[in-house]
């Protein structure tokens, strides 16, 4: 086994389950996150030489995991827009209909409903909004370490945070009523 | 962050309650089939990028024996139409004879 073989396996060994947990936090639905997990690792492993010391090897997972999840969002809405889905079902949000029907394993049985409900609202902000508030509360993350993620200054996240919590506020009541 | 949201000002408790209800979402393994997926990735596109490579190859050396032969054959059809040539058009414009019957026999 080559160097750069075994160096992968120790990255997949390590990291797997955090580029799994945010496709997940992400998409909501099992399959999809398989399918961006694999994507990530792929692409992982065709950049593993072109890995920078300036960030940390953690920070960079998460941000080709980040961008990955957007891509995978992006690709099925171009495929719905042509579709028919959309056309019969006009009425629909696209952003809503984008994502799969909701099929979290993390997702206790008693909380399903609720869990979904404040997923389906949060899949209705903009993304950079929607990132930086699933890194903070999903994944833990500092206001710095999302930025360093985001690749944006810790005042820009700050702003972002505040502005997803608002917007939250108000799609949540929106939804409700 | 608690502390944070509460200074705010902008968020109820009712919220606060919801972003609450996410934290509590449990972290879940990697399936174990993953990897022997992404394995199989990487190894279809590393023979993917050779094929790739062999595909290119022949393409380039296909084109390179089209322009050759076209260049060939330019040159050779030049060659032979004397007509079209700058030597004609000067000894038409000037009425010489470029025949090379000298005594017209």
């Amino acid at each position: 086994m080559s160097e750069l073989q075994q160096q992968f396996n120790t990255i997949y060994q390590q990291y797997a389950d955090l580029v799994f947990n945010v496709s997940l936090g992400y998409l909501q639905n099992s399959a999809d996150a398989e399918e961006v997990t694999q994507d990530v690792f792929v692409k992982l492993h065709g950049q593993l030489d072109n890995f920078k010391e300036d960030s940390t090897l953690k920070t960079w997972i998460y941000r080709i995991t980040v961008n990955q999840c957007l891509d995978f969002i992006k690709a099925k809405k171009r495929k719905k827009r042509f579709g028919f889905h959309l056309f019969i079902r006009s009425d629909v949000n696209e952003d809503a209909a984008v994502f799969s029907s909701f099929d979290h394993p993390g997702v206790q049985l008693e909380n399903k409903e609720a869990t979904q409900r404040i997923y389906a609202a949060i899949n209705q902000l903009p993304e950079r909004q929607k990132t930086a508030l699933l890194l903070k509360t999903m994944e833990g993350l500092s206001q710095n370490q999302i930025a360093e993620v985001m690749e944006l200054s810790p005042k820009a996240v700050e702003s972002l945070l505040s502005r997803s919590r608002t917007n939250l506020k108000e799609l949540l009541k929106n939804n409700e009523g | 962050m608690t502390a944070n949201w509460a200074s705010n000002g902008t968020v109820n408790m009712e919220e606060l309650n919801e972003l609450e209800l996410l934290k509590q979402v449990k972290r879940v393994d990697a399936p174990s089939f993953l990897q022997t997926r992404i394995e199989a990735r990487i190894q279809q596109a590393a023979e993917d990028s050779l094929s790739n490579g062999w595909v290119w190859s022949f393409a380039a050396t296909v084109a390179l024996l089209i322009v050759v032969n076209s260049m060939v054959f330019l040159n050779v059809t030049e060659d032979v139409s004397t007509t079209d040539s700058g030597a004609y058009t000067i000894t038409q414009g000037m009425g010489m004879n470029i025949s090379n019957q000298l005594y017209n026999d």
